[in-house]
């Protein structure tokens, strides 16, 4: 008989075995489930665009799920729209915590009640995401356009960790907060709770880019830039992922994991390589997720080096990028190329302002 | 019928079955077990239901060995399980 030999290593270290398991076989590990469109917020520099479709039903998405099991998906990250929106959240919250998967809530946090926490606590998420716009109310809610939603989003904060569970506040930084970041990181000190700042914005899904005026402006961005390491902001978009010797065996240079071991699912069913490039592969209703995934269509994505980016690898800016097909993707259609707005503008001022310095 | 004095795997860990070896989260999410091929059978039979006898047999077909040396190796491999904190007490 064989001994029953195992390997125990960090989790931070399992690359050979995700890269034989996964990676070689394009299968994914992780999938980020849009359950549903619909917010009850209406943040100005979101993504979506909110608008009502054809949602998955719960037995649709519980068929998705235990597919998405049987392949071996190991991480689920629950996000929306608001995912608590939906009528069926508890019965899908259950049917997880029957089938186990190494879970991520993204929430505002406003329509948790005592019957849902008791719930999220239950399944012993890796954490709940929730997303803070300010320190305080009047900040909060202006970029929200809801009245009364930073109360119910700190309250709801308070309740998860009185409930042992596991939060990350979400900070995002736009133009219109900015003011507040330091207060924003004393408030999750306050709270107990681990703390992220992002200020990368996202084009709309529909391609448009009004919603990119909400960001921060170039100054803003001169200003974190230096804030970074002196005062501990950690902006999570901050990593020069193009610049980096981010290599995996055996296709040398992944620039980004999307594709490859991430996928993306919305709440219609389509299945894209991550949740920000938006190019659709298929739909769920119309064939398997495993066929879907099968595709070769986004092979020159997944299997991406450097040289293939010969827009960006030329570019005086490229320390400083954080280069994300899927942004270029919705700007220019070309998950290839460069993203003028959403990243270039910013990238190149940063880049001659330490230049200058 | 399940029995509580048969060994079985904790009801809380994140695992797959992927291309025949299994892949366990812990219990805090931060250790990733990798079984090997019997392993990974073994780990499919820690349901509650077989009896430590039941899981030799099941092996000693299956990998073609005799059931007594099976049984040896299997309380230590269960021992090593319980240490890990992957068994249900």
């Amino acid at each position: 008989m064989d001994t029953c030999e195992y390997k125990a290593k960090p989790i931070n270290s399992y690359e050979d075995f995700m890269v034989e398991k996964y990676w070689k076989r394009k299968r994914p590990s992780e999938i980020h489930f849009e359950l549903t469109q619909k917010c009850n917020l209406r943040c100005a520099h979101c993504m979506f665009t909110h608008e009502s479709l054809d949602e998955l039903s719960t037995e649709e998405v519980f068929s998705v799920l235990l597919e998405l099991k049987k392949l071996g998906v190991l991480n689920l990250s629950l996000s929306g729209g608001e995912i608590f929106m939906r009528k069926d959240i508890v019965r899908i919250l259950d049917f997880i915590l029957e089938h186990r998967f190494l879970l991520v809530i993204y929430t505002n946090g406003t329509l948790l009640t005592p019957h849902h926490i008791e719930k999220i606590a239950a399944l012993r998420p890796q954490n709940v995401d929730i997303s803070v716009y300010g320190a305080t109310a009047d900040v909060h809610d202006a970029i929200t356009l809801v009245e009364g939603s930073f109360e119910k989003t700190i309250r709801n904060i308070k309740a998860l960790r009185e409930s042992g569970v596991k939060v990350v506040f979400k900070g995002f930084l736009l133009r219109n907060n900015f003011h507040q970041r330091r207060e924003m990181v004393e408030l999750a000190n306050s709270l107990n709770v681990l703390y992220s700042f992002d200020y990368k914005m996202i084009p709309m899904e529909t391609g448009h880019l009004a919603n990119l005026s909400e960001g921060l402006t170039i100054e803003q961005i001169k200003q974190i830039y230096y804030e970074v390491d002196r005062e501990g902001l950690v902006l999570r978009n901050n990593v020069k992922i193009i610049s980096r010797d981010n290599q995996l065996p055996p296709g040398g240079n992944v620039i980004c994991n999307g594709g490859i071991v991430n996928g993306c699912i919305s709440a219609g069913g389509d299945v894209y390589p991550c949740p920000v490039l938006r190019m659709k592969l298929g739909n769920i209703r119309d064939e398997s997720f495993e066929k879907i995934w099968a595709t070769d269509e986004i092979d020159p994505l997944r299997y991406m080096r450097r040289e293939d980016l010969k827009t960006c690898i030329a570019c005086s800016a490229l320390e400083f990028c954080n280069r994300c097909p899927g942004v270029a993707y919705l700007e220019t259609g070309d998950y290839l190329g460069p993203a003028p707005a959403a990243v270039c503008s910013i990238h190149k001022a940063l880049a001659s302002e330490v230049e200058r310095r | 019928m399940e029995n509580k004095r048969n060994p079985m795997r904790k009801q809380d860990l994140v695992w797959r079955e992927v291309d025949g070896e299994v892949v366990i989260l812990t219990s805090d999410n931060k250790l990733m077990h990798v079984l090997n091929d019997v392993g990974s059978r073994i780990w499919t039979l820690l349901d509650g239901e077989h009896d430590l006898a039941a899981i030799a047999a099941i092996i000693s077909t299956e990998y073609g060995e005799a059931e007594d040396t099976i049984k040896k190796d299997l309380v230590e491999h269960l021992e090593k399980l319980r240490q890990l904190n992957l068994l249900e007490e």
